[in-house]
């Protein structure tokens, strides 16, 4: 038997914590996006695993670069350079040149995530930044869509490359073709067999991985469900002239990265509301934005700026939807 | 049946054990301890001189103020000293040291035939629940008589807690197994000082044989109901068991009286009866000795007085401890010494290995929420982090911390390892130093 130390320690209750910590909340997050980055090595070889590599590395080394300049500890053990690398790479085309992730994780980590004082302080989200910086900066090299090779082995490149591809492009032109009434596209659309940011294709197992977490307790469903919701509602009820409103649905839902973004992306924590009742109205803001860009903007896809929009409401939302005081009615 | 209270959490902890037998009595040691302050209100003064002979239940302290509570002897022998020692609430405190000379010569009170309670009156129960100096043994510490007087007719329902307010604590389990007749018999007793056409009585689904046993007690009484309740903590907490049971809110800086209601813990309801029946005035309480280190963990019945390390004797040790608590993991007072004596409010003793005491680094807040999933007083935990780190008292205000419990189910949800209630805390006490100053310029502003 050890000594008895002869002074105890004092402190302030409560004296038991949750073994629950930040590193394994963001664990879980990677965990969720596995399934899908695996889907995304299978539909469009190996150079999405690649991509999403480069990206990692350069985000953790950029975080590790910041603190070691400041003379902070090192704090991207926490894992959550790990999810913006992720979460920016599932974000680019697979044939983009791999020198975008580097310069991506450069504006979300060094920039947007750092500079404003590490986890927890970007008031946006980084990978979006990063995503929305790119897409404006290599307008080119972002939609640079290939088709799906079926083929972990393949080494995509933008020679591969055809344009227009994407199901939501197909559905902005106002006309849907023949095969996208089909079982067989349908099918593909929910597998991820379509062209599309790397990580954003496969309906079925970013849903699994939604799902994952909010079993796990990591994320909750209000988010989800309302950003879904919304985009389901509105699409069900104003469809395009000429088109089957359950098909725009469908392609609304499952096309693009509303997934992506509804599990991953809003339910950020950093960069989402904190109430129940802010986190539905996010939720409803996030998908308004999300068809109106869609559908009235110049571009395709609107999910990252919806959610960047929405990430600047944050703190008002949060304001205004304070939980009742304890022993007070409303 | 009421609303579930919001939040809550089932925290882990290591040092769990079972209720076999009823508690056991710890031998009276040489020296005991009587601090002055064992209860909310003014201290209490001694009446006793240094040298004077006290007797086993002789009052040795007690005040004139409106909310204080007496202080008796729990066993017979000499005044050594009337002094300041340590007290299990922290800091130092005017305390009866008194000698044991091993005789336990009883007041000549206690000797008295016992009493058949149902002659007793509203006046005459209040005024044994003061005299006898029964007070919140669940830790508020709250005065008994002072929740009764004047209470007549406005209280619909007594609530008997036997929700144990922690954690690893099993006192008031064992005396609502062993003590069944006692805790019903106490509950009618508060029912008649104050007209209460109701009784109910709270256990948690984790002690059936409690249940049980009271539910045996209390099959006489139409009027007696035992509720079980799915266990959660803090749903010892006085607002949350009302809210848990009755689905009411008590407002914010209110009693339960406000709800016609007066909440009870278990073991002063049966000390109460016992000093109705027996003249018995509180000198004795069950204590949990708990934690991973403890040899032989279990629930023993103490005489108030008694020192922390004649229990930790008692019950042995297997490893070194780092930390002391007098209370539960989550709400208990880490002691810095174990000399201090048990006291009224003290309901357990939990002894944490260097390994569990080991506070882990925090990190940035990341804002996941669970602070506010887990606050059962609907706050927002994370946003009081904030302010409180800033200083800014007026949004602290305007988000109701004063609200706060502390029952610290923030701070133990946290995955950033943020010490939350401790903050709060602080700043409480910022806020009410702040508005002490702006009183004080308030009145010294007015012409004289």
């Amino acid at each position: 038997m050890n000594q008895q130390p002869e002074l105890l320690l004092v402190t302030s209750s409560p004296h038991v914590h949750t073994p629950l910590t930040t590193s394994a909340l963001m664990k879980d997050v990677v965990i969720a996006l596995l399934p899908a980055l695996c889907a995304s090595i299978y539909i469009f070889g190996i150079r999405a695993g690649v991509q999403v590599a480069v990206s990692v590395l350069s985000c953790v080394g950029f975080e590790a670069l910041f603190c070691r300049l400041r003379k902070w500890e090192n704090t991207t053990f926490d894992l959550s350079a790990v999810v913006t690398g992720i979460l920016l790479a599932f974000n680019l085309p697979v044939a983009a040149p791999l020198w975008l992730p580097v310069v991506g994780s450069f504006l979300a980590i060094f920039i947007v995530k750092m500079l404003f004082g590490g986890l927890g302080k970007n008031f946006v989200n980084p990978a979006l930044i990063g995503r929305v910086f790119l897409a404006n900066s290599w307008s080119s090299d972002m939609v640079c869509w290939t088709q799906p090779v079926l083929n972990p082995l393949a080494w995509t490149t933008a020679a591969d490359a055809i344009t227009g591809a994407t199901p939501l492009g197909v559905v902005k032109s106002g006309v849907l073709p023949e095969a996208y009434t089909h079982a067989g596209q349908l099918w593909n659309m929910l597998l991820g067999v379509h062209g599309g940011c790397l990580g954003e294709t496969c309906a079925l197992l970013l849903i699994a991985g939604g799902l994952y977490l909010l079993a796990r307790g990591v994320i909750t469903w209000h988010i989800p469900t309302a950003y879904l919701g919304t985009v389901a509602v509105l699409s069900l009820l104003f469809p395009p002239e000429g088109m089957s409103a359950l098909l725009y649905t469908f392609y609304n839902l499952t096309g693009g990265g509303l997934l992506l973004g509804a599990f991953f992306m809003a339910t950020d924590y950093v960069t989402s509301p904190l109430t129940p009742k802010g986190r539905l109205l996010y939720g409803v803001g996030c998908g308004l934005l999300t068809v109106f860009i869609r559908r009235f903007g110049p571009a395709a896809e609107g999910v990252s700026f919806s959610i960047l929009i929405m990430n600047l409401l944050v703190w008002f939302i949060d304001r205004a939807t304070m939980p009742r005081r304890f022993g007070e009615e409303r | 049946m009421g609303m579930p209270f919001h939040g809550g959490i089932h925290p882990k902890v290591t040092g769990a054990f079972d209720i076999e037998k009823p508690a056991e009595t710890l031998p009276a040691p040489d020296i005991l301890y009587y601090p002055l302050i064992q209860h909310r209100g003014a201290a209490a003064e001694p009446l006793v001189k240094v040298g004077e002979q006290v007797c086993l239940g002789q009052k040795i302290a007690d005040s004139p103020a409106g909310l204080t509570s007496p202080v008796h002897a729990s066993v017979s022998g000499m005044v050594r000293a009337i002094e300041p020692w340590d007290h299990p609430d922290g800091g130092k405190c005017d305390t009866i040291v008194v000698e044991n000379d091993r005789l336990d010569r009883k007041d000549p009170a206690l000797e008295a035939e016992p009493r058949d309670v149902e002659l007793l009156d509203e006046q005459q129960i209040v005024e044994i629940a003061r005299e006898a100096g029964i007070v919140g043994m669940g830790g508020a510490g709250f005065p008994l008589y002072a929740k009764l007087k004047d209470a007549a007719g406005q209280v619909e329902t007594i609530i008997l807690n036997g929700c144990e307010c922690e954690p690893l604590l099993q006192s008031d389990h064992t005396t609502m197994i062993y003590e069944a007749d006692s805790v019903v018999q106490g509950g009618l007793l508060l029912a008649r000082a104050v007209d209460a056409p109701r009784i109910l009585i709270a256990v948690e689904d984790d002690k059936p044989r409690a249940a049980q046993a009271l539910q045996q007690a209390a099959a006489p009484y139409d009027n007696v109901e035992v509720r079980v309740l799915p266990v959660r903590y803090p749903q010892g907490g006085e607002k949350m068991l009302i809210k848990a049971l009755l689905g009411k809110e008590v407002p914010p800086g209110k009693l339960p009286i406000a709800l016609g209601l007066v909440v009870s813990n278990v073991e002063s309801a049966a000390a109460l009866y016992r000093a109705c029946r027996s003249h018995l005035p509180l000198i004795s309480r069950n204590v949990t000795v708990a934690g991973s280190v403890v040899a032989r963990p279990g629930v023993l019945s103490v005489r108030l007085g008694t020192p922390f390390e004649a229990l930790m004797e008692h019950c042995g040790l297997t490893a070194p401890y780092a930390k002391l608590l007098s209370g539960g993991p989550m709400m208990g007072k880490a002691q810095h010494t174990a000399k201090v004596p048990v006291i009224k409010t003290v309901s357990g003793l939990v002894l944490l290995s260097e390994r569990e005491a080991r506070s882990q680094r925090s990190t940035n807040c990341i804002r996941c929420g669970k602070c506010m999933q887990a606050c059962p007083m609907l706050l927002s935990p994370c946003y009081l982090n904030f302010y409180s780190d800033l200083g800014n008292l007026a949004e602290l205000e305007r988000l109701n911390i004063d609200n706060c419990i502390e029952c610290g189910v923030c701070s133990y949800s946290c995955p950033a390892k943020l010490p939350l209630v401790q903050k709060f805390r602080l700043s409480k006490l910022e806020l009410s130093k702040q508005r002490r100053a702006a009183k004080e310029r308030k009145e010294g502003g007015k012409p004289q």
